[in-house]
């Protein structure tokens, strides 16, 4: 109390150097007109009004301004002590509200720093929030295109198209980073050529090109390649492949974008290499297995792989749409219900025979394993045609062989027959040797068997001569007369019966018919022992001709019927039949137009009537239909 | 009365053609083959030859062709159509006529080659 007063000694009088409006002043003590001075003070301070009790009131009515903190009378001093004391204690506590007040506002100053730098620091909190959650939201968005990818690359892999579906999908992905010219794949096919496959949005296109991606004349390569100006390239090699493979991207010009599409292609290649090499491997295998198929099928024959029970997995002659699950080669390919009896699979080697009826082949067998298993590949030759070709071919190099050897016999005996015949005749007629009558018809029976013997070479040359055949007016006696003539020894242990109406003629090539009667008088001998009966006989049945060569022998089994006509088919030894017979015959016949059939079926399933049900021979009947016939008849 | 060469390696034929002249009142010689044929040419004249074409120790086409001189020929020939010489000797113009073996009937042969020569 007492400090603060030394210092803040109040100016006692207007004497005082002390300006009353600017100096610091705590309290103020004195009369009224002393503190009406103080009256234009801006600063505050606190005043005593010193006044006496009686006049204070109209002392007080003097300030207009200053309230006094109190008033007290000059005369007590104990009065004046105790506003002292307490203006020291307002003092005081105004001190300390001051103090306080200043401590407040820097604290507030603090707080309001804090609060700043709270600001601050949580704006970047939530600034960094802010960026995590786009990161997060783009991770995502990565994550989900990834799987997305991943979906399409697993469901889309073994697709024919999914070159093209892939390509579509990454330029579909690629497009929302940049600006492309077209995005593709190059890789090495089969033929180890560079194929290019791209896609712009639009189109896609494939194209073989020298085009190599690894180096940096890619760009100009498949300028030159694609006829037009290509713009920045940047492949990608495609590391897991086996193949030299890439996966390339044009743009127009080098891009900023680079970073994020290259991530985005770098995440996604091992993963593209993989599945392209998987399809590309598949695509190569199809690409072989249906060479391999074309290949089976283009085969004119039969083939096809079977296991030892006859099962198929393979065959030329069934699509691959039928399935060959339990089907079997003997069932499917010989229509039988039992292996085929000269199956090449036991012959293990080739064999030929006829497959079904009118396919005669010739097969082979080639064994291989798989995983420990047989299987057997198969050929079989169609030889049918081949056959029939054979045996014209024999039969004309038979026949020419025949003729020439026949030629030369024939003039080889027709010189010492002219000078046997000749001789006699000079015998005959020389008078000087005075032949006794026995002894002329001795020389005149010679005579006549020359004569004979002259026929019959005649005969034959007439049926071997390579002439020139004409389709001519054949009187049917005649040619089986001439005919038997020079089948005298065959038919000699046998009874022989003809009978055929003088006036019957036909339109026929009268070599080739003469051969087929030929044919078929011989097989009848040949077919009996001896005291056969062959008849030769004609019948005319509605309007037909018919001409019957009928022998007593065993006739055909319903097998060798079957196959009578068949080439290469005897019933003979080895070297008496070529199997052709038959065969030619019933051809030359068909060439006239007319048909040679066997008449009679074998015993148990004969038609021909009660009456011939004893007789079992071989009936073969020649058929002159009208259009052969000649009309001038009767 | 002619005279006659008849060439031919089958003697009956030879002889038969011989006796027929003969029969008729002609003379004959007989050659077995080309060989003697030439022999006899360069030694005697014939009126005619008859020759057979095929034969051994030379056939008729050397006998026409090493024996130049002027001749009146008459082949016997059986010719089997597949002989590659014969265009050879068919433009001889010696050659009167072919006949064909084997004949029907020799007197026939001998009177038509009377008729000719």
């Amino acid at each position: 109390m007492q400090d603060a007063f030394k210092n803040q000694v109040a100016a006692l009088g207007p004497n005082l150097d002390f300006n009353p409006t600017e100096s610091y002043i705590d309290l103020i003590v004195g009369s009224a007109d002393f503190l009406v001075t103080f009256e234009s003070r801006t600063q505050p301070m606190c005043c005593v009004l010193m006044a006496e009790k009686s006049n204070f009131k109209s002392e007080l009515k003097k300030l207009s301004k200053i309230t006094p903190f109190k008033v007290i009378d000059p005369n007590d001093e104990s009065e004046l002590q105790m506003a002292l004391n307490s203006f020291s204690l307002l003092v005081h506590k105004k001190k300390t509200i001051e103090n306080i007040k200043i401590e407040f506002s820097k604290k507030r100053r603090e707080l309001e720093l804090l609060t700043k730098e709270l600001n601050v620091e949580s704006a970047q909190q939530i600034e960094y929030l802010e960026k995590s959650h786009i990161e997060e939201a783009r991770k995502n968005a990565n994550e989900k295109s990834l799987l997305h990818f991943l979906d399409f690359v697993q469901s889309e892999s073994l697709g024919e198209d999914f070159l093209f579906l892939l390509t579509k999908f990454l330029w579909r992905d690629l497009k929302k980073m940049d600006r492309f010219v077209q995005v593709g794949f190059c890789f090495q096919n089969f033929s180890s050529k560079s194929q290019v496959f791209s896609y712009n949005g639009v189109t896609e296109s494939t194209f073989s090109a020298d085009v190599d991606f690894s180096s940096t004349k890619a760009a100009s390569q498949l300028a030159s390649a694609l006829g037009r100006p290509v713009g920045t390239i940047q492949a990608w090699s495609m590391v897991e492949s086996k193949k030299t493979a890439h996966f390339f991207v044009e743009n127009i010009s080098a891009s900023e974008n680079m970073v994020e599409y290259e991530s985005y292609i770098k995440e996604r290649m091992a993963l593209i290499s993989l599945y392209l090499d998987r399809w590309l491997i598949e695509k190569e295998y199809e690409s072989l297995l249906d060479r391999w198929d074309r290949t089976f099928r283009s085969f004119s024959g039969f083939v096809h792989v079977i296991d030892d029970d006859y099962n198929l997995y393979q065959a030329n002659y069934l699509s691959r749409k039928e399935g060959f699950v339990h089907s079997q080669c003997f069932r499917m390919l010989a229509h039988r219900d039992s292996p085929c009896p000269q199956c090449p699979l036991k012959s293990k080697g080739r064999s030929s025979f006829f497959l079904r009826d009118g396919v005669r082949v010739e097969a082979n067998v080639s064994e291989f394993d798989l995983n420990g298993k047989k299987y057997f590949f198969v050929i079989y030759d169609d030889v049918t045609q081949t056959h029939h070709l054979k045996s014209q071919m024999i039969q004309s190099e038979k026949m020419s062989t025949l003729g020439r050897l026949g030629n030369h016999l024939a003039h080889e005996l027709n010189n010492p027959l002219t000078g046997i015949k000749s001789y006699v005749e000079t015998l005959l007629v020389d008078q000087q040797l005075q032949l006794a009558p026995n002894m002329k018809s001795d020389l005149t029976e010679i005579l006549k068997a020359t004569v004979r013997c002259q026929n019959i070479i005649r005969n034959f040359l007439n049926f071997s001569h390579s002439q020139k055949r004409t389709f001519e007016k054949v009187a049917l006696v005649d040619l089986v007369q001439n005919t038997l003539q020079l089948l005298k020894s065959a038919t000699r242990p046998h009874r022989l019966f003809v009978d055929i109406k003088p006036q019957l003629a036909v339109m026929a090539y009268s070599q080739d018919l003469q051969q087929v009667i030929f044919n078929l008088i011989k097989n009848a001998c040949q077919a009996m022992n001896s005291n056969g009966v062959i008849k030769v006989f004609t019948q005319e049945v509605n309007g037909q001709i018919e001409l019957i060569i009928e022998d007593s022998g065993p006739g055909f089994d319903a097998e060798t019927a079957k196959h009578a006509f068949e080439p290469f088919y005897t019933t003979k030894k080895k070297g008496e039949g070529t199997g052709l017979g038959l065969y030619l015959s019933k051809k030359l016949i068909q060439n006239m137009k007319g048909d040679l059939v066997i008449d009679r079926l074998p015993k148990d399933e004969s038609t021909s009537g009660p009456s011939e049900a004893s007789r079992s021979g071989a009936r073969m009947k020649i058929l002159f239909p009208a259009e052969m016939q000649i009309q001038s008849k009767g | 009365m002619s005279k006659f060469l008849i060439v031919d390696d089958e003697p009956l034929i030879r002889k038969s053609l011989s006796r027929a002249f003969q029969a008729k009142g002609h003379q004959t010689d007989e050659a077995v083959n080309g060989a003697e044929a030439l022999q006899l040419l360069a030694k005697n004249s014939y009126d005619a030859v008859l020759l057979d074409v095929i034969m051994p120790e030379k056939n008729g086409y050397e006998v026409l062709q090493e024996h130049t001189k002027p001749l009146k020929v008459f082949l016997i020939s059986a010719f089997s159509g597949d002989d590659t010489n014969i265009g050879i000797i068919l433009n001889d113009q010696r050659i009167v006529e072919s006949i064909s073996k084997p004949f029907d009937n020799v007197f026939e042969v001998v009177d038509s080659i009377l008729g000719k020569i």
